[in-house]
């Protein structure tokens, strides 16, 4: 036992001697009093002398212990558990057990962090009393409070936590210690002295520093204590597969140009200063598999790429799932990665244009509609289909089938033309727009960012561009845009004979990344968004001229049958690329319309929940693997791959200072002792209650002092007995009265 | 300066007036000067007076005289006339015991200062007056004062200015002995012959064997006897409030204590004793009376005699 305040501990014990000395003190300055009647008073002490003498002693002792009792009080006791008589009281016990992917790091024995974590939680419980009270609160995204509020169920808890698996999501220990938080502040009356323990590694993948923690404890008026378990030491080597990328998002069956071809990153982490070997599988069933790459690593190397080619040809139309793999390692969640490659036999692809009959006149009258379809089917062998419709008649079923849709005539779509077309772009299809060739003014263009809930403001008036009939090149240096990345160093050659000379521009909400094309005077010429600013869904790509040797040569240059044909085939692949989720992952946004549920790699069944028009999963998904997408038929809508998140599975061992600096944020942490995982819970309980507990002891004991010293001489009996003190109840003065003496 | 107003019959027995007198045969001619007072009021009829014979009644006899009895049996008034008894002699015994040091009535006297009435006092108040009215009726008078044994003796006598020897004899003080009414009572037997009326005036805080035995031996010789038993109002109260220590006055030593935690037990014992004693004396008929030092002694001991006198013609009648 220890005091906050020492002195007065010692001030109280020393207090006790008090009441002797005051009545040594007394009795020694008192007076004797000379009386007759001795000898019954010398009888009457012989008779009650024992009961005076147990009276006085109790009452002595009480009067000490009251005043010993007082000066404890003051000192603030800090009494361990094991020194209360009575054993300890309630105690709440918060467990923050870290399962996210960090904590499937194996240590040479093949035990992970998290059975070791799981063996120290179990430990806690088991060391508790009957009446203490334990939470559990798994910190892997999302975080789960597996129980709370806190139960003396110990059994359960301890069930729940030997069931507690590894996540493949990051630890979320900021979003844990908030749940943490917000129980204890829900029982703030409960004076009951609380334990956090927070059991992780703290490797890289489990701590987010560039996240503060937000969870406070430090205001708290309770008494919590906060533990964390010693942060890793050593880190520990482990390679990741990190992304597969495939060159083409959709696959034409029979290609042989790069559709087949992937690019696998890898990265080293934790301790890299040994060199290593890793070897890259592909497989993509029942594609036959290239041959392994092997990956040499260099000492203080961490990142590397691999380039692999699978043979699409003889490939059906449908999905194939692309898996790179790497060898085991400490760390197996991320030895893999899935990738959907989807497989067309043929892109069909809408020219919404209103047809003009007759020949055309001479090249300059060309309309914008015929240019494109000449630059998507430019002979005989192209796999993507041109089909016309009308923009004043956009036909919802129509729509459906097709994969992009090029509109020419903006001017032409009613209202319920752009719902439609929305439609279609939530849908996943890719959708090219450019200024009608006719527009001098441009109305179409509210309707559209309304119906394509788009930020871009459109120049009402399109403008000639340049300062001559000439018009403005296209700026040597174009962004490096994904959509027109196969092009490579030949888009800088594509581009040059490019001239234009008018532009319907978009004035504000382009952002910089989402710019494809830009001209010589750096003015966005083509840009891509998604609608509604959505991730979900597919492309819409807009072309500020008309493809019309009116506004542009582009019609005309070899540039646009490549611009064409990459834009379409790469922004058909973007909503597929969507698709892909992460483990932890709970909105539903990336799955294809109409689905129904998922079915995950052990035949689990996450079902996909539609609230206010957000699809939502019924639970976070917490394994990456391939996952088949159905419908409310059950009818397959097709797979997807889910796969961690890169950043989750880093094994740097952040150390102890770098740890200690992150966890202050959210109050004064210690370390859990590693020989013995409840010396913390032994430690010492708040002086408040038991202060009061002495207080309210000694206010107790100081009315028994009253009571009994006024029992023990009679006054209470008397004032019991008779209603009121009578000094002659045994007075023989009022027997003389009475018999002796007259009136 | 208010003049003080004149004395009543009470005031000159009050422990208040008697305690300013310094000197004792002062304050004893004052217990004189307030029984006379209280004859003229109340007309004194003898503790040692006898019935001797009837005679007729004449006009100007007072009526309180007629014996009722013979009127109703002969229809004739007579007097009931009454003897002194000359060979009936009177010793008093007066104890002077530490015990009866004791005293909590606080009188100031003329100098302001304040002065304690101890039981001793009283009691000697009480002899002084007890022996003047029985020289008053010519019996003849000892005194005994004694402690633990006889201190001082006055042989019995009837002559002019025995008084004074008596009042002498009883300026004394109180010794630290212990009460042993036995031993006392013992010598004084051995020195009457003739029948005598014995009066005891002490506390008696001694062992009621010895004060029975005591009293079977003064029975035995037909002798007769009186016990005042003088006690100050704070021993039958014991109200004190705060502890302290408590000291013998007859060495029994010192004794720290609660006083209200033995309060009880204290009144009880005492009480005991002393309705012991009166049960004692009234079993041998002899009379017994407590007196409280703080209360006048004139009309206790008025009403004790008036009540004697009643006792004898009751017994006569």
């Amino acid at each position: 036992m220890s005091f906050v305040h020492v002195g007065l501990a010692l001030a109280g014990v020393a207090a006790v001697a008090i009441p002797i000395i005051i009545h040594l003190l007394f009795r020694q300055r008192r007076k004797p009093i000379d009386w007759g009647a001795m000898r019954f008073l010398l009888e009457a002490y012989r008779r009650s002398r024992h009961r005076m003498r147990l009276e006085q002693w109790l009452l002595l002792a009480i009067r000490c212990l009251v005043l010993a009792l007082l000066g404890l009080a003051l000192a603030r006791p800090l009494l361990s558990d094991s020194a209360l008589p009575l054993g300890p009281g309630s105690r709440v016990v918060y467990l923050v057990v870290d399962n996210g992917l960090a904590s499937t790091v194996t240590d040479a024995q093949n035990h992970s962090a998290l059975e070791r974590h799981v063996q120290e939680a179990s430990q806690i419980i088991s060391s508790l009393k009957a009446s203490d009270r334990v939470a559990l609160v798994s910190a892997a995204r999302p975080i789960e409070a597996l129980v709370d509020p806190p139960a003396v169920d110990h059994a359960a808890v301890l069930a729940s936590l030997t069931e507690l698996k590894a996540s493949h999501t990051p630890a979320d220990i900021d979003a844990a210690l908030s749940r943490v938080r917000e129980s204890i502040s829900l029982r703030e009356s409960d004076p009951s002295p609380v334990f956090v323990y927070l059991l992780s590694d703290f490797l890289a993948g489990s701590v987010d520093r560039t996240r503060p923690l937000t969870s406070r404890f430090l205001d708290d008026k309770r008494n919590v204590k906060l533990i964390a378990s010693a942060p890793a030491t050593a880190p520990v080597a482990n390679v990741q597969v990190v992304s597969i990328d495939s060159k083409r998002r959709v696959a034409l069956a029979g290609a042989t140009d790069l559709s087949g071809q992937f690019t696998v990153h890898l990265r080293r982490v934790g301790d890299v200063s040994e060199e290593a070997l890793s070897t890259v599988r592909l497989n993509a069933e029942p594609l036959p598999s290239p041959d392994p790459i092997s990956v040499r690593w260099a000492r203080g190397q961490s990142e590397a790429a691999v380039d692999m080619r699978l043979d699409l040809r003889g490939v059906n139309p449908g999905e194939v799932i692309v898996t790179a793999a790497i060898d085991r390692d400490a760390l197996s969640a991320d030895n893999a990665r899935y990738n959907v490659l989807e497989v067309r036999d043929v892109l069909r692809v809408a020219v919404l244009d209103r047809r003009e009959f007759g020949r055309p006149g001479d090249l300059a009258s060309f309309p914008s509609g015929s240019w494109f379809r000449r630059a998507l089917d430019p002979g005989r062998g192209s796999q993507i289909s041109v089909t016309d419709i009308d923009p004043a008649s956009i036909d919802r079923a129509a729509m459906r089938r097709l994969q992009a849709a090029v509109l020419t005539r903006p001017d032409l779509v009613t209202e319920d033309g752009w719902r439609v077309l929305r439609e279609f772009v939530d849908g996943g299809g890719m959708l090219w727009i450019e200024p009608a060739e006719q527009d001098r003014v441009a109305t179409w263009t509210d309707r559209a960012a309304a119906a394509l809930e788009l930020n871009w403001r459109w120049a009402r008036e399109a403008t000639n561009v340049g300062e001559d009939e000439s018009g403005v090149a296209l700026a040597d240096e174009q962004p490096n845009s994904d959509l027109l990345s196969l092009l490579g160093s030949e888009l800088t050659d594509l581009t040059k004979p490019v001239r234009v000379l008018r532009a319907l521009p978009v004035e504000e909400g382009v952002e910089e990344d989402s710019i494809i094309l830009r001209l010589a005077d750096g003015t966005p010429w083509m840009m891509w968004t998604t609608a509604g600013g959505s991730s979900r869904g597919g492309l819409i790509v807009y072309l500020a001229s008309a493809a019309h040797l009116d506004w542009t040569t582009l019609p005309a240059k070899p540039f646009m049958v490549a611009l064409v044909h990459e834009v379409v085939r790469q922004g058909v692949g973007h909503a597929h690329e969507q698709r892909e989720l992460s483990p932890g992952d709970a909105i539903a946004g990336g799955l294809p319309l109409g689905a129904a549920s998922l079915i995950g790699p052990g035949g689990s069944r996450l079902t996909v929940l539609t609230r206010d028009g957000a699809a939502t999963l019924d639970r976070p998904i917490s394994q990456a693997g391939v996952y088949e997408v159905l419908d409310d038929r059950s009818a397959s809508l097709g797979r997807i791959g889910v796969n961690v998140e890169p950043e989750a599975g880093r094994t740097e061992a952040l150390g102890a200072a770098q740890v200690n600096e992150w966890l202050d944020a959210s109050g004064s942490w210690q370390w859990l002792d590693a020989n013995d995982a409840t010396a913390a819970l032994a430690g010492e309980t708040t002086w408040g209650e038991i202060s009061l507990a002495l207080l309210l002891t000694a206010l107790a004991l100081a009315l028994l002092e009253t009571l009994l010293a006024r029992w023990f001489s009679h006054g209470l009996r008397r004032d019991l007995e008779t209603g009121g003190l009578d000094t002659d109840r045994y007075s023989l003065t009022s027997t003389f009265a009475a018999e002796g003496r007259p009136a | 300066m208010a003049e003080a107003a004149p004395l009543q019959t009470d005031d000159y027995l009050s422990p208040a007036t008697l305690a300013r007198m310094g000197a004792f045969e002062l304050r004893a001619r004052m217990v004189v000067e307030g029984i006379r007072s209280g004859m003229h009021e109340s007309p004194y009829y003898g503790f040692s007076v006898e019935f001797a014979q009837h005679r007729q009644y004449v006009q100007g006899d007072d009526i309180r005289h007629l014996d009722w009895k013979v009127f109703g049996r002969s229809d004739k008034l007579y007097l009931k006339q009454y003897e002194q008894e000359t060979n009936l002699d009177v010793v008093l015994l007066v104890d002077s015991s530490g015990s009866m040091r004791f005293g909590t009535y606080e009188a100031t006297i003329e100098d302001g200062s304040k002065r304690i009435w101890r039981k001793f006092d009283h009691a000697t108040a009480l002899g002084a007056a007890m022996s003047f009215l029985a020289l008053q009726q010519q019996d003849r008078v000892g005194m005994v004062v004694f402690a633990d044994g006889v201190r001082s003796l006055v042989n019995r006598s009837s002559a002019q200015g025995h008084w004074r020897q008596i009042v002498s004899a009883l300026n004394t003080h109180p010794v630290e002995e212990q009460t042993s009414i036995g031993r006392c009572v013992d010598q004084a037997l051995g020195k009457v012959t003739n029948r005598v009326l014995f009066v005891i005036i002490s506390d008696f805080f001694d062992d009621l064997d010895q004060i029975r035995s005591a009293m079977a031996r003064v029975r035995h010789r037909g002798h007769d006897l009186i016990l005042f038993q003088v006690l100050d109002r704070q021993e039958m109260r014991f109200d004190f409030r705060t502890p302290a220590p408590f000291e013998g006055m007859e060495l029994e030593g010192k004794l720290n204590l609660d006083p209200r935690s033995l309060r009880q037990a204290y009144l009880e014992i005492l009480s005991e004793h002393c309705r012991s004693l009166e049960k004692l004396a009234r079993g041998f008929h002899f009379d017994y009376q407590r007196i409280d030092t703080h209360d006048s002694i004139g009309p206790v001991l008025s009403h004790f005699l008036a009540r004697r006198m009643a006792q004898g013609r009751r017994g006569r009648g």
